[in-house]
């Protein structure tokens, strides 16, 4: 046999798309959110524009925001459209986003 | 192939028992045991397949993930599958992989829907595939492995995990395993992939995002029309669907009069279709919350259960003895996803 180790103990294999200690790095923090472009992105099902739009109205309290740009997927089963995803990364200087259900 | 291809990350363990503790230490299974997959037995596998362990049996470009024979090989054999399964499980999971079944959205959903795996064709007798007694319960080897090793792809390598990326409310019994085959032999009819345009004597797999069987009964009418209308109430109590299919598996004694009254199965359809007509005001009733079909209505405009017959899917397997049926409807209502049925290669 093949998988045996030289100890006698035997070899197996990791059944994940990844290394099972693998990580992800988290995107780059904006730091003050002062002067920034808040980017809502609602999944469009019941009360997530409503949950966002509190979050917005929230984060507007607490820092000078330049402005709010809100968008919503068309579809709420589906992945948003990759344009919209576009769209809001390049004018959005960081985004929130709302899983109503 | 040689082991020697293989990409996978591999772990050292001192005996088997240790190795079955690591995968359950690892958070790897679906809550039960699992067969430790070892190189060699991946090697044959993906000889039994007639895939490179490279090769991309599907990705979900959401998520950014390849399926590659090596990861669907691995849990196979930790589902318990035999080699000669794989053709299935790689074109169950290909299949799953179309766009319009919508693999991201019915294993992160809420909505917990399972994953089914329907075999049609010569192969349901070469693996042994059940299609009789227990139907959607523990029987068959095959029954049991396939449908678990679809689980443990969409849990391990697609990263629906319980409670992180897959974020059923109830789940369903069928999300162990959720596998099995129509009785093609006492079915009257055309096998599922054959209307869909296939031959009758290839092999194939139709994939459809189920919840769990609602089973409802008749042993008491005397006709085909009694029979159906039967079905048609228990369609109508699980209520409307957002646009999308439904499936119908009919026992066949239940069968017995529509048989006997050479129904054909489009016959069927359109009978279940008219049968299962009522106002929007009715439907809005069971499922509230959810907006019903969006096109403008008055709520006594009347809509059937599916908007055509060719939305039903119907079937015929289970045990010889007993007048039940089972309606499986679509995940969220059917509108972000299709069935999807495919050949296996070769077959």
């Amino acid at each position: 046999m093949t998988t045996e180790t030289r100890n006698g103990g035997i070899t197996v294999m990791n059944p994940r798309a990844g290394a099972l200690d693998a990580t992800a790095e988290m995107a780059p923090r904006p730091g003050r959110l002062d002067g920034k472009v808040l980017g809502l992105l609602s999944n469009g099902k019941l009360n997530a524009a409503e949950l966002l739009q509190m979050v917005g109205d929230l984060l507007g309290e607490q820092f000078e925001l330049k402005y709010v740009k809100a968008t919503s997927k068309p579809d709420s089963s589906r992945p948003a459209p990759e344009d919209t995803v576009a769209e809001l990364a390049k004018e959005s200087d960081f985004a929130v986003v709302a899983v109503g259900d | 192939m040689a082991e020697g291809q293989l990409a996978s990350q591999t772990f050292q363990v001192p005996d088997t028992v240790e190795a079955i503790e690591f995968y359950f230490e690892q958070g790897l299974t679906d809550g039960l045991p699992v067969v430790p997959p070892t190189p060699d037995m991946v090697a044959r596998f993906l000889d039994a397949a007639g895939l490179g362990a490279k090769d991309v049996v599907g990705t979900i470009p959401t998520r950014k993930r390849e399926i590659t024979a090596e990861k669907v090989a691995i849990n196979a054999i930790m589902a318990g599958c035999k080699p000669e399964y794989m053709p299935v499980v790689t074109t169950a999971m290909s299949a799953m992989c179309e766009e319009e079944f919508n693999l991201h959205g019915t294993s992160a959903s809420t909505a917990g829907t399972g994953h089914m795996v329907l075999v049609h064709g010569p192969i349901v007798k070469e693996l042994d595939i059940n299609y009789a007694n227990n139907l959607f319960g523990p029987t068959k080897r095959s029954n049991a492995t396939i449908g678990r090793a679809i689980r443990l792809i969409i849990m391990n390598v697609c990263g629906s995990v319980p409670g992180i990326l897959d974020k059923s409310t109830f789940g369903h019994p069928g999300k162990y395993s959720y596998c099995f085959a129509e009785n093609e032999e006492l079915s009257p009819w055309q096998p599922l992939h054959v209307e869909r345009g296939l031959p009758l004597e290839s092999s194939a797999v139709t994939v459809y995002a189920g919840n769990a069987p609602i089973q409802g009964s008749d042993h008491g009418s005397h006709t085909g029309e009694g029979i159906l209308n039967s079905i048609a109430g228990l369609m109508v109590a699980n209520g409307m669907s957002e646009g999308g299919e439904m499936m119908v598996v009919i026992s066949p004694e239940m069968l017995l009069h529509v048989r006997e009254e050479g129904w054909s199965k489009q016959e069927v359809k359109n009978y279940l279709f008219e049968a299962t007509k009522r106002e929007y005001a009715f439907w809005d009733t069971l499922d509230r919350g959810w907006s019903v079909r969006s096109e403008p209505h008055e709520e006594t405009d009347v809509v059937s259960v599916v908007e055509s017959p060719d939305d039903l899917m119907v079937l015929v397997a289970g045990g010889t003895a007993g007048g039940f049926f089972c309606t499986i409807l679509p995940w969220g209502g059917g509108t972000a996803t299709k069935s999807v049925t495919k050949q296996i290669p070769g077959m």
